[in-house]
């Protein structure tokens, strides 16, 4: 027997896996997640911490990110967007 | 495929499905269910607290994994840890691979958070050494570095490893510095600033020059060497390339005595030319393969050099994931991230080699090892061992057990069996390809394992954490692995046929050169047992000594016994008075400078055990200081040290040093050495600490063993 998410579920659960993508990223365990966080509101959000951000999700929701997409998801409402548009979360 | 509905509020309905799901789900979980059974816990746990409590208990009573792994999540995210860890405790040791990691990292971040730090490392050394996903050992890493400002963490050697890169390899260093840690090397890396490699290795201040590396690895991709798809001249750019990287090898070694480790490169998958790039002249396929053979060639001639075989990691990992476009055109970087525990792993196979951490032994079980079934049940013609296809199988791996012997390793049988079954294959069977003389000491007894262990290694003097452990039975791996945490123990998979490809890639086995003792080890081995035999006939041990017709060769070190005298430095344990490790750059910076070196070779009449005895001594003042005293374990209680000390003091004495300084440096494993100086009738002149300090006046003269035969000899071929 397998196990998997229903709809429901996956819309909570992104909101919290995506926080722990940001949280590992940034070492940061308190970090609360939001859609307005961007590099513009965090200094730490480097080409780095960018990387790591677009792998952390590529692993965690088994996607994978163009460049246009990489390049553009400078927000968490943008990576979201992203994301849905993927089928995550939906 | 069920669906299971988790949404909140989290119903007494939506708990009792949960419960039913865990209880009727028997098999293994995969590592992403675990993923995804560690967040579904989160989220009921920051939902409603009191659910998320009542269904821990609940699930108590539920004996399948995935109710463990579930409850332990639970426990976690409702601030249970040590209730969490007890229940990882027993889970830990069933899973294998990728899930064998994930349950390793929570019952050590689960251990941590309790503040149980003495139960910390091994869980994540574990979870360290079994996974492969960047993930997984970036928060290994993470939780090493917290834990490791709370207590000290067992390492077996520190070194500084500098990353000087040509693309974006940020992600390797955490990965890198946890693989490390499941190995027991403590790195401190640098990672220096994208494709600046050359300048940092020649520039006066650089951020390398600051870092003082020990090793540096020179990591390269196949882009730097800006090759056209078809070149021209190809002979000459491959002599161009080479040359430029040797040249940078030559400042590195001048510049930080550092040994080099240089990346070879991946032959991309990828080509304009289709199959005719490797069969042009100047085809790219065909330029990458003449660099990475020149590479080698030039290694071998320089020393303290290494070549990862980048190529190979890259095909092993699968050459199309190696290469990820969209992270190369936006970051530059190569390889892909999730290639890079590939890398790491290939990397730290490298510095064990470099820090002299070989494993020097396999210890095996017998049934569904060497051979298919039990021996002592099937019979000769009832065991599976050639003749099939699983019978071919055990054949390949008696084959590769060969080969790695006949590098250096050594091999032992650790067997529950009655010794007259045990040997009957090896005797007997037509298709055995490991005969008894392959094997240094076969146990085969109804004695648990881990005594077993024990006495292997001590019958060989050699440590257990040079002990690898092969056993088919994961219950015999489970129980030594917690008896004896120093055995390397590999999950063997069910499968024989995948035997030796476990074995090799666990990197554990890496050497930086194969000397003719190397070669030889087995025979030399196997010669010191009919020794000790003689030992037990004789009357006294100078008897015995006599009988042996023993014959020394002292002789300075030179180039061609040089590579064996820095392996013997960089791993021999026991007989080792100070343990200094040195890379070949500083032991011949101390000769340089006028070192007194003596390399010891020893024979009898069974056989030649070789070069196996080093000594350095440093003028200082009036006097001399042994900087380095070491033999190797295998020419021990035959009074050489005698032999060895007599000749020095005699050096002394003939070259007017007045007294000659020793000290005695306390290790884990060279207690054997601590009143050496003193039964040499040296005089204790200081003790700081555990590290004790001797004189012996040059007046005195030491006399040189009768039964010994002993000739110095100048070298062969000055470096």
């Amino acid at each position: 027997m397998s196990f998997r998410f229903t709809v429901e579920d996956a819309v909570t659960l992104t909101e919290q896996r995506l926080q722990q993508i940001f949280r590992e990223a940034f070492e940061n365990d308190r970090l609360i997640l939001s859609d307005g966080l961007s590099p513009e509101t965090m200094p730490e959000w480097d080409s780095l911490a960018h990387v790591k951000l677009m792998m952390g999700c590529e692993e965690e929701f088994g996607v994978k990110f163009s460049i246009d997409e990489t390049v553009e998801s400078t927000s968490v409402g943008k990576i979201k967007a992203v994301l849905a548009a993927k089928g995550v979360g939906h | 495929m069920t669906t299971v509905s988790f949404e909140p509020p989290y119903s007494a309905d939506r708990i009792a499905q949960l419960l039913d799901w865990s209880r009727s789900h028997q098999t293994p979980c995969p590592a992403a269910e675990l993923t995804h059974l560690e967040h579904l816990a989160g989220a009921i746990a920051a939902s409603d607290a009191g659910a998320a409590a009542d269904l821990a208990t609940k699930l108590e009573a539920v004996r399948t994994d995935c109710a463990g792994w579930l409850r332990a999540a639970l426990l976690e995210a409702s601030g249970c840890a040590s209730d969490a860890a007890a229940v990882l405790h027993l889970l830990r040791e069933k899973g294998a691979g990728e899930e064998r990691g994930s349950m390793m990292l929570a019952s050590a971040r689960n251990l941590f958070a309790a503040g149980r730090m003495d139960e910390v490392w091994y869980p994540l050394r574990e979870a360290c050494k079994a996974s492969a996903a960047p993930r997984t050992l970036r928060n290994a890493a993470r939780l090493l570095a917290q834990a490791r400002k709370q207590a000290e963490a067992p390492f077996r050697r520190r070194c500084r490893v500098a990353l000087l890169s040509s693309t974006t390899i940020d992600f390797l260093p955490p990965i890198l510095r946890a693989q490390c840690f499941g190995h027991g090397i403590d790195a401190e890396i640098y990672a220096g600033p994208f494709n600046q490699f050359e300048q940092e290795i020649l520039q006066a201040d650089s951020g390398l020059a600051r870092f003082l590396p020990d090793i540096i690895a020179i990591c390269t991709g196949w882009r730097w060497l800006g090759l056209r798809d078809e070149e021209g001249s190809p002979g000459e750019i491959v002599r161009e390339r080479v040359a430029r990287l040797e040249s940078l090898w030559r400042e590195a070694r001048a510049r930080f005595g550092a040994a080099v480790i240089q990346f070879n490169f991946e032959v991309p998958a990828f080509d304009a030319f289709g199959h005719l790039s490797a069969g042009l002249s100047g085809g790219r396929g065909r330029l990458l393969r003449a660099i990475n053979l020149a590479l080698w060639e030039a290694a071998a001639h320089t020393q303290g050099v290494i070549i990862l075989d980048v190529d190979q990691t890259a095909a092993r990992f699968g050459k199309d994931r190696w290469h990820d476009a969209v992270m190369w055109h936006t970051a530059k970087q190569y390889p892909s991230a999730e290639a890079m525990p590939a890398l790491g792993h290939q990397l730290t196979a490298m510095l064990r080699a470099i820090l002299g951490l070989t494993s020097k032994c396999v210890a095996l079980d017998l049934d569904g090892v060497l051979w298919g079934g039990v021996i002592g049940e099937d019979g000769l013609a009832g065991i599976k061992l050639g003749g099939g296809p699983a019978g071919e199988a055990y054949v390949d791996f008696q084959r590769y057990l060969k080969s790695l012997a006949g590098t250096g390793v050594l091999l032992a049988v650790c067997s529950k069996n009655n010794p007259e079954d045990a040997l009957l294959p090896f005797r007997q069977h037509p298709e055995m390809v490991l005969r008894e003389e392959d094997f240094t000491v076969m146990v085969a007894n109804w004695n648990a394992k881990d005594e077993n262990l024990r006495e292997i290694a001590a019958k060989l003097n050699i440590g257990l954490d040079a002990v690898v452990f092969v056993d088919d039975n994961p219950a015999e791996r489970s129980r030594v692995r917690q008896i004896l945490p120093e055995v390397e123990v590999p999950e063997m998979p069910a499968d024989p046929a995948l035997y030796v490809s476990t074995l090799s890639r666990l990197g554990v086995f890496e050497t930086l050169t194969i000397t003719q003792e190397d070669r030889l080890r087995t025979m030399s081995i196997r010669e010191n047992l009919e020794r000790k035999a003689l030992e037990a006939s004789a009357g006294s041990v100078d008897d015995y000594l006599a009988q042996l017709d023993i014959k020394v060769q002292l002789l300075p070190f030179d180039e061609a016994n040089l590579p064996r005298i820095v392996q013997l430095i960089n791993k021999t344990n026991q007989f080792n008075l100070t343990t200094r490790r040195r890379t070949d750059a500083e032991v011949r910076a101390l000769m340089t400078a006028g070192a007194y070196t003596q390399a010891m070779r020893v024979r009898d009449r069974f056989g030649d055990s070789g070069l196996t005895g080093v000594l350095i001594a440093i003028p200082e003042g009036e006097g001399l200081r042994i900087d380095t005293w070491l033999m190797s374990c295998r020419v021990l209680g035959r009074r050489l040290e005698e032999v060895v000390f007599a000749a020095l003091v005699r050096y002394a004495a003939e070259s007017r040093r007045k007294n000659i300084t020793a000290e005695y440096i306390p290790t884990s494993k060279n207690h054997l050495v601590a009143d050496l100086y003193a039964r040499l009738g040296c005089t204790q002149t200081n003790c700081d600490g555990d590290r004790r300090i001797f004189r012996w006046n040059t007046d005195h003269g030491f006399p040189f063993p009768p039964m010994i035969a002993c000739e110095e000899l100048p070298a062969a071929i000055e470096v």
